[in-house]
């Protein structure tokens, strides 16, 4: 085989290798996140009485950040424990409306609603059919203010969107020569180099060579 | 060394340098084991301070504070909401402001560290740019390269004791390839210097055996003092080295001396180890509770390292600590978790059947280097196997003896297994030189089997700080 081709074969290898390694770390899914920065701060805001019921409210919603794509507004519906049994409708800006089920819920946790345009300043919320108190969980923003609704970007989950979700992160806080392509770029050569190693350390045409001051051949003289 | 082998140690150096530098960037700023405090020491040094003669007030440099909030807690902070989209990372994350204040005092853990690991850094620091993220980031690049160096000066010393140049290749690739090795030469941390000048050790007390020459003698002189000047425990590595490695060599000096520099000599030895005992640990602390108290706790701390408590037996071990670093019991959590793989302040651990394969991997590499010595157990590779086995059990014993003694004054820390990275040389001699002895075929499948499973191991290393730290 000549020597062209077994490079070949051990860069295509070890591309494979570090292929799989990057791919077996990609999230299976990435869950919408805050685009505002918040506190631990969380209060439960009751719109729904013990006694169950339906109610319709409207909240402020502090301004989109912008040229952000796949923009979402996060909720959080809170049931105290009880089993969800209200169809929650949002309505984003007058727009964007999104109905979630009771199955599509659980107690604290978040729905979110995709927007489609970043401008709107409110949300109105409907809730029907519940069988119990509900609440929405509002959380405080580091400049204070209290919102029941958080922005939110939703990221693509397809194979491209995930990847660039790590290769991004990997980015994120880093000096710029010190970001991804290094990383991945860095792992891909070690690998390929580690498989070229190995298989000249396995299979190469080298012999044992004792030679004269060696230890080996000390031993063996004396 | 023949030219070809040249291009395989060049492969074998940028290989070891490429997959350090993947590690610095997949680790998130400061994430490294006392990376604040150990580049605290540099930022100290380059400010005209020096650790040890600083008081014990710690005060972290504005530069640093600033930079710690915004990568590592702002990060840990969204934690709870991870995945983090990296969009909305950069909006919650503002970019950190250059040419914030680097004055502060004292570093922490690092404060009775000696000075030559954070010296060397210095030109990195200067070069790094005007913020701590980018400084720290430069002396990761050191790291790497420190890292590349000690592969390189494995590969070169089972070379010298062997003559063999696959094997070498081999052992120098299996040194590179445990991820925690990685880590350590992606991080702001002082291991791998001391691995790469242990070995460097080694190699040269080697040379010295064969043909003493002055320019050795300094060598090993040089190297010897480097290991002793990286960490409070390095002289107690260095003395080791000296007396297992260096043995005949050694042996046949001292006879050559007169009487009266042979005492002198030995006090000096006893003088530094001594001092270097008080930078290791608080002996007068442990003072407080008499020796044979200390002895008796010892001798249970070390049976419960290794083996099941036993009734009469008063617990060793802090049970409040993380159930991963104590269970079941020391031994598999300290030498094989963190010794394999384990990373950073947020604790990435591998996946359990990982370390299995890291075992399964070590234990046939030393099995079979058992088996080596065995073959020819009075050839001099055997002898210098032996004499290394004997180095790596003193040194895990001072690292015991140490951790006993912080355990007595009740403000120890558990072991962790990259205190054992700079006895790897040790290791390559005692298990791996002594495959020589083996046939082509027999010696080939030993490396194949132990560079399988520990590449498995790397790969999962990476594809684990990939997903925990990125995703």
């Amino acid at each position: 085989m000549s020597n062209v081709l077994k490079l070949c074969l051990i860069v295509i290898a070890g591309g494979v290798l570090a292929a799989v390694t990057i791919y077996s770390a990609l999230p299976s899914r990435i869950v919408p996140v805050s685009l505002v920065a918040t506190t631990d701060a969380q209060t439960a805001l009751k719109i729904v009485g013990d006694h169950g019921g339906g109610t319709t409210k409207t909240f402020v919603l502090p301004p989109a950040p912008r040229d952000t794509p796949r923009l979402g507004l996060a909720l959080r519906p809170a049931t105290y424990l009880l089993k969800p049994s209200a169809t929650i409708t949002v309505v984003v800006g007058g727009r964007d409306r999104c109905t979630f089920g009771p199955r599509q819920y659980t107690d604290g946790s978040t729905v979110t609603c995709p927007v489609t345009r970043s401008g709107a300043r409110s949300f109105r919320i409907s809730v029907r059919g519940a069988r119990g108190p509900l609440a929405l969980i509002e959380r405080q923003t580091t400049a204070g203010k209290t919102v029941a609704g958080i922005w939110v970007q939703v990221p693509r989950s397809s194979l491209e969107g995930r990847l660039r979700f790590v290769l991004t992160a990997l980015s994120t806080t880093r000096p710029w020569l010190f970001s991804w392509p290094l990383a991945i770029f860095g792992f891909a050569f070690s690998t390929c180099a580690s498989l070229w190693l190995v298989l000249t350390a396995l299979v190469g045409d080298e012999r044992p060579r004792p030679e004269a001051g060696s230890l080996e051949a000390e031993s063996d003289t004396a | 060394v023949a030219p070809p082998f040249r291009i395989v140690l060049l492969v074998l150096f940028l290989a070891s340098l490429a997959r350090g530098l993947a590690f610095a960037v997949a680790i998130p700023a400061w994430q490294g084991p006392d990376e604040p405090a150990h580049y605290a020491y540099v930022e100290r040094l380059a400010t005209g301070g020096f650790p040890p003669f600083q008081s014990r007030d710690l005060v972290f440099s504005t530069a640093v504070n600033v930079s710690v909030q915004r990568t590592i807690t702002s990060f840990r902070e969204h934690r709870a909401d991870r995945p983090l989209t990296p969009q909305a990372e950069r909006i919650l994350l503002k970019r950190e402001p250059g040419g914030l204040s680097t004055a502060g005092n004292g570093t922490l853990g690092a404060q009775d560290y000696p000075p030559l690991y954070y010296a060397t850094l210095l030109p990195a620091y200067w070069l790094g740019g005007n913020t701590a993220t980018n400084r720290l980031y430069a002396i990761r690049a050191v790291n790497a390269l420190y890292g590349a160096l000690f592969v390189l000066a494995i590969a070169l010393l089972v070379l010298e004791v062997t003559r063999h140049y696959r094997l070498s290749i081999a052992t120098g690739m299996l040194a590179s390839l445990p991820p925690m090795v990685t880590q350590a030469s992606a991080t702001c941390t002082p291991d791998i210097a001391l691995a790469l000048f242990a070995t460097a050790s080694c190699w040269a007390l080697v040379r010295l055996r064969r043909a003493a020459s002055r320019s050795d003698l300094a060598l090993a002189a040089a190297a010897l003092l480097a290991t002793a000047l990286t960490k409070p425990v390095g002289a107690f590595l260095a003395f080791i080295l000296l007396v297992t490695v260096g043995w005949p060599w050694l042996l046949q000096t001292v006879r050559r001396m007169r009487p009266a520099l042979r005492i002198a000599l030995g006090a000096a030895v006893a003088v530094t180890l001594a001092f270097a005992g008080t930078r290791a640990v608080n002996f007068a602390a442990a003072a407080r509770h008499g020796a044979l108290p200390t002895i008796r706790f010892g001798l249970s701390y070390l049976w419960q390292y290794y083996l099941p408590r036993l009734g009469f037996m008063k617990p060793a071990f802090d049970r409040s600590l993380p159930r991963t670093l104590i269970e079941p019991v020391p031994v598999w959590s300290t030498w094989v978790k963190t010794g394999a793989g384990y990373f950073g302040w947020l604790s990435a651990a591998l996946p359990t059947w990982t370390y299995v394969v890291a075992v399964a991997g070590t234990v046939g590499t030393v099995l079979a280097g058992i088996a080596g010595i065995l073959r020819k157990p009075t050839s001099e590779v055997s002898r210098t196997a032996l004499r290394a086995l004997c180095g790596i059990a003193a040194f895990i014993f001072v690292l015991h003896v140490t951790e006993i003694v912080s355990l007595v004054n009740g403000t120890g820390l558990v072991l962790q297994g990259r205190y054992v990275l700079p006895i790897i040389p040790l290791f390559a001699l005692a298990f791996s030189a002594p495959l020589v002895h083996f046939s082509e075929r027999a010696r080939a499948a030993t490396l194949v089997a132990s560079l399988a499973s520990w590449g498995i191991v790397s790969l999962v290393g990476f594809s684990t700080l990939l997903s925990f730290y990125s995703t």
